[in-house]
């Protein structure tokens, strides 16, 4: 058509009839058009002055655009969740354009990209974070070199002492040879004989000091290379994006932390005390057998591969059945950890014999498949055994003749045995040890998943420090859901100038929780910006934005520690006096001096040892002491006597003077302390002014006063 | 209102929550009106305008349960056995679960790459090919039992699998090892 230009060419990936397949979305500045490839007409066609509104409505997996005109409303495109946020931002921009009257402009390019990995092109599990399919095995090695190299003095001494052991290990059956040829058979002087044994003597004792001091040194290295890897997944787990941790049990992190990283000792422990000098015992071994006499070497090298095949299929089977009664384990602890946390839960609904029997159940699931993996170990390693006999059988004759025919000396031929002993059952473990490496790389892996892919929520490098804020901030066109197919927040615009008192009203569920979630950055939005003094707070350092802030949540966590740990945790250099002052004015002073060790009382695993007032109170004293420029307040809603209510709400009005807050309110008193209220409804802004505005307007905010009102005759039963 | 005000609390309820019931079947139509909506009537004295039809159940019953909303999104009945409904009203709930619920079901894994935890895999759906990452197995995929298993990419989106045993070995491997 004339004048008219195309704005925008996008591509949805469902097709008409519902399945995954190719359609084309084009906007121009007249018509909105959907094509299907290979058609010349289009799907659909609307003209942009036809259009009324525009909405992208998130199904269960997918998001359908639809749009409403005078007269129908009509399916303009499907697309699956991977698309979801695009077409979100095209509804908004249809929207925009339909009300104005002026051109659709989109802004689509900025987020696409962070997803991508750029060496290979796959999508990445973590916006802006590592891709898992260019990093090698090798990478993994690298970083635990990288914990190595700060001690590589340790490590090399290690290194040589293998090496010097390993050369030593060769010369007690060189010394029998010796011994049998040059001194027994021929009857030779005891003196010679004497000289012998104490080599022998020298030799063992050499090796065992050499094995002492590999071993020591090992001990230490790893022990200590665990510990800096465990602290780095400590500090990962702390930093761990809160909708990963949402997914994650705490089971399962407490598994990393502890099996996983114990099995990473085996990584140390193995390579160094095993691994490596056997390997090198090996090839000197095999080195000194073609020496001595290279047709009888032939013969007993014959079984290895043979052995050592049997060995590794062996093993690899013996993982994955070892992997399974891990499983099984994890999800027996998980399940013994939640019904043991809930316990309480689980004894007020009697629900005791049904925790018993799901345990009971798991518990045996793993001793099955423990009791089939032992069992297979039990039965593999005699039959492995009894293979490396065939060597020494073949030996034995083989040897035996030349011996017979004078070809060979005795005392070579017990060399020979010497070193077969010492062959075959370092070539065992060795194989097995590849298999348990495996494990330890698997353990590995695990943790890397932890401290490399999950952390915070993307920061950007070029964050700014926030150093001293006015205090005010806004939500300006925020959408926001946890799930994906659900979104809470749907377009909410706000402003809160540095000072003001917001209190939040709306119904359960209606996202006022989300709000607060959203200002702290435990979750990023998902369209819009929140700004505090005009930056946006994805523009600034993390830690800053958070310091800044001041929670009390409604309900309050408390930290196994005493209560002056507690109140100061915030600002543990605190000083007593200014632990006091912040407890005087949350009017926690009073009950504190109260207890036996006053303010060095242990609250108790999540504060049980104190009753719900007190910790509300304690949690005030926490922010108060904290003393932030923004604070956020969850009030807590569980009932308390009125006496106890008047302190708590005498302390939130100390904690709330001359702070920005926003506060979600549930007692009328904090609603009528406020300078403004901000009514939410359904994901938005439905109403927003001071209470006498709001109650003139005779609507939404009035008819909850009035209910309180009529509620207000009904007296509190205690106090 | 200051010197009564108790802590009591309170919530906002600009609009009622329809009363929800148990609805028979026999009683209930669906059907389209000239704009496109959904539209539910109930007996002769009840009709609904823009309604939704969702599964109460939709990973362990999604045949039964059928649950009717209002336009904003409130409930306003369930019906138990769909089959008691008329067949233009049955075929219009079909419709619109099959559109409200968009989850394919492998029929195969053509290959399936695990790389520290990430899983990278190009399936084949009753929906057509797909390729998709998924993270953290533990939590992304689920046993729904009798051989389902829901798994949720990284992106949002959801796949089903009929029966797990029924794969090939590899994947089966890897499903094991969560299952």
């Amino acid at each position: 058509m004339p004048g008219e230009d195309v704005v925008l060419v996008t591509r949805t990936d469902v097709s008409r009839d519902g399945a995954f397949g190719e359609r084309f979305l084009f906007v121009t500045s007249r018509r909105v058009m959907v094509y299907t490839p290979g058609e010349d007409d289009p799907d659909v066609e609307i003209g942009l002055d036809q259009v009324k509104s525009v909405e992208a409505k998130h199904l269960v997996g997918q998001v359908v655009l639809e749009v409403e005109t005078e007269d129908r409303r009509v399916e303009v495109l499907r697309a699956s969740n991977s698309l979801s946020t695009r077409f979100s931002k095209i509804a908004k921009s249809l929207a925009d354009a339909s009300s104005s009257g002026e051109r659709p402009v989109f802004f689509l390019d900025e987020d696409e990209e962070a997803r991508l990995c750029p060496q290979c092109g796959k999508l990445l599990p973590e916006k802006g974070g590592f891709c898992p399919a260019c990093l090698k095995k090798r990478k993994v090695l690298r970083r635990f070199w990288k914990y190595v190299r700060p001690h590589w003095t340790r490590f090399t001494l290690v290194v040589v002492v293998i090496l010097l052991g390993m050369a030593v290990s060769l010369l007690p059956p060189l010394l029998v040879r010796e011994l049998v040829d040059g001194v027994l058979l021929v009857k030779g002087s005891r003196d010679r004989l004497l000289l012998l044994i104490g080599a022998l003597i020298g030799v063992h004792v050499t090796s065992s000091v050499l094995g002492i001091v590999r071993g020591r040194v090992a001990a230490w290295l790893s022990s200590r290379i665990i510990h800096e890897i465990r602290f780095d997944l400590y500090t990962a787990i702390q930093g761990l994006n809160l909708r990963r941790i949402d997914k994650t049990q705490t089971g399962a992190l407490m598994s990393r932390l502890t099996r996983d990283t114990h099995r990473l000792n085996w990584v140390f422990a193995d390579l160094g005390m095993m691994i490596v000098p056997s390997v090198l015992q090996l090839v000197g071994i095999c080195f000194m057998l073609v020496l001595l006499n290279w047709r009888l070497a032939v013969l007993v090298l014959l079984p290895a591969p043979a052995i050592i095949f049997a060995t590794v299929w062996l093993y690899r089977y013996l993982h994955i059945l070892y992997h399974r009664v891990w499983q099984r384990e994890s999800k027996m602890m998980a399940q013994a950890q939640d019904s043991i946390s809930g316990i309480r839960v689980v004894k007020a609904f009697t629900q005791e014999p049904a925790e018993v029997r799901r345990f009971g159940e798991r518990s045996h699931e793993t001793y099955v498949m423990t009791a089939m993996a032992d069992s297979t170990w039990a039965t593999a390693f005699p039959l492995i055994s009894f293979i490396t006999m065939t060597s020494t059988f073949l030996v034995w004759y083989f040897g035996g003749l030349r011996v017979i025919n004078d070809t060979l000396t005795l005392g070579t031929l017990m060399a020979f045995f010497t070193y077969l002993g010492m062959f075959y059952s370092p070539l065992q473990m060795l194989t097995r040890m590849t298999d348990h490496m495996n494990r330890a790389f698997t353990a590995a892996q695990r943790l890397f998943e932890i401290t490399d892919a999950d952390q915070e929520i993307y920061e950007d490098p070029n964050a700014m420090s926030l150093v001293d804020p006015a205090g005010g901030f806004s939500f300006e066109n925020v959408h926001f859901g946890y799930l994906k197919d659900k979104p809470v927040i749907k377009g909410m615009d706000v402003e809160v100038r540095a000072g003001e008192m917001i209190g939040l009203v709306g119904r359960s569920g209606v996202g006022k929780t989300t709000m607060i979630n959203l200002v702290c950055r435990f979750y990023d939005v998902d369209e819009g910006a929140i700004k505090i003094d005009g930056v946006d707070i994805r523009k600034i350092k993390l830690r800053d934005l958070r310091r800044n802030i001041g929670i009390v949540p409604q309900e309050s966590f408390l930290f196994n520690g005493t209560i002056a740990e507690n109140i100061a945790y915030s600002r543990p250099d605190s000083t007593r006096d200014e632990i006091i002052q912040a407890a005087i004015a949350a009017n926690a002073h009073g009950f504190i001096m109260r207890f036996p060790d006053g303010y060095d009382t242990i609250v108790g695993e999540r504060g049980s040892r104190v009753s719900g007032g007190e910790k509300q109170r304690i949690a005030i004293a926490r922010a108060i002491l904290h003393d932030p420029k923004i604070l956020i307040l969850d009030e807590a809603t569980s009932l308390v006597d009125t006496q106890t209510e008047a302190l708590i709400q005498e302390a939130l009005a100390h904690l709330v003077k001359g702070r920005t807050t926003f506060a979600i309110a549930h007692r009328l008193s904090t609603l009528r302390n406020a300078d403004k209220l901000l009514v939410i409804d359904d994901g938005k802004k439905a109403e927003f002014g001071t209470h006498d505005e709001l109650l003139e307007r005779k609507g939404v905010y009035y008819k909850l006063v009035e209910m309180q009102t009529k509620l207000s005759s009904i007296k509190a039963v205690d106090g | 209102m200051d010197g009564v005000d108790m802590s009591v609390q309170v919530s906002v309820e600009p609009e009622k929550e329809p009363d929800f019931e148990y609805l028979d079947p026999a009683s209930v139509r669906l059907f389209r009106s000239g704009r496109g909506w959904l539209m539910l009537e109930v007996g002769d004295d009840r009709c609904y305008i823009d309604v939704r039809v969702v599964r109460s159940f939709p990973l362990s019953d999604p045949g039964h349960y059928y649950g009717f909303l209002n336009a904003k999104d409130r409930v306003i009945g369930i019906i138990v056995d769909p089959s008691g409904l008329d067949p233009g009203s049955r075929e219009i709930a079909e419709q619109e679960l099959t559109r409200r619920y968009f989850t394919p079901i492998i029929s195969r894994f053509i290959r399936m790459r695990e790389e520290h935890g990430v899983v990278y895999s190009d399936v084949e759906t009753n929906l057509g090919p797909r390729e998709f990452v998924v993270k953290g197995m533990r939590d992304s995929i689920l046993d729904l039992g009798d051989g389902r298993v829901l798994i949720n990419d990284v992106e949002g989106n959801r796949y089903m699998v009929k029966d797990w045993h029924g794969l090939d070995s590899k994947s089966k491997k890897l499903l094991e090892r969560v299952l």
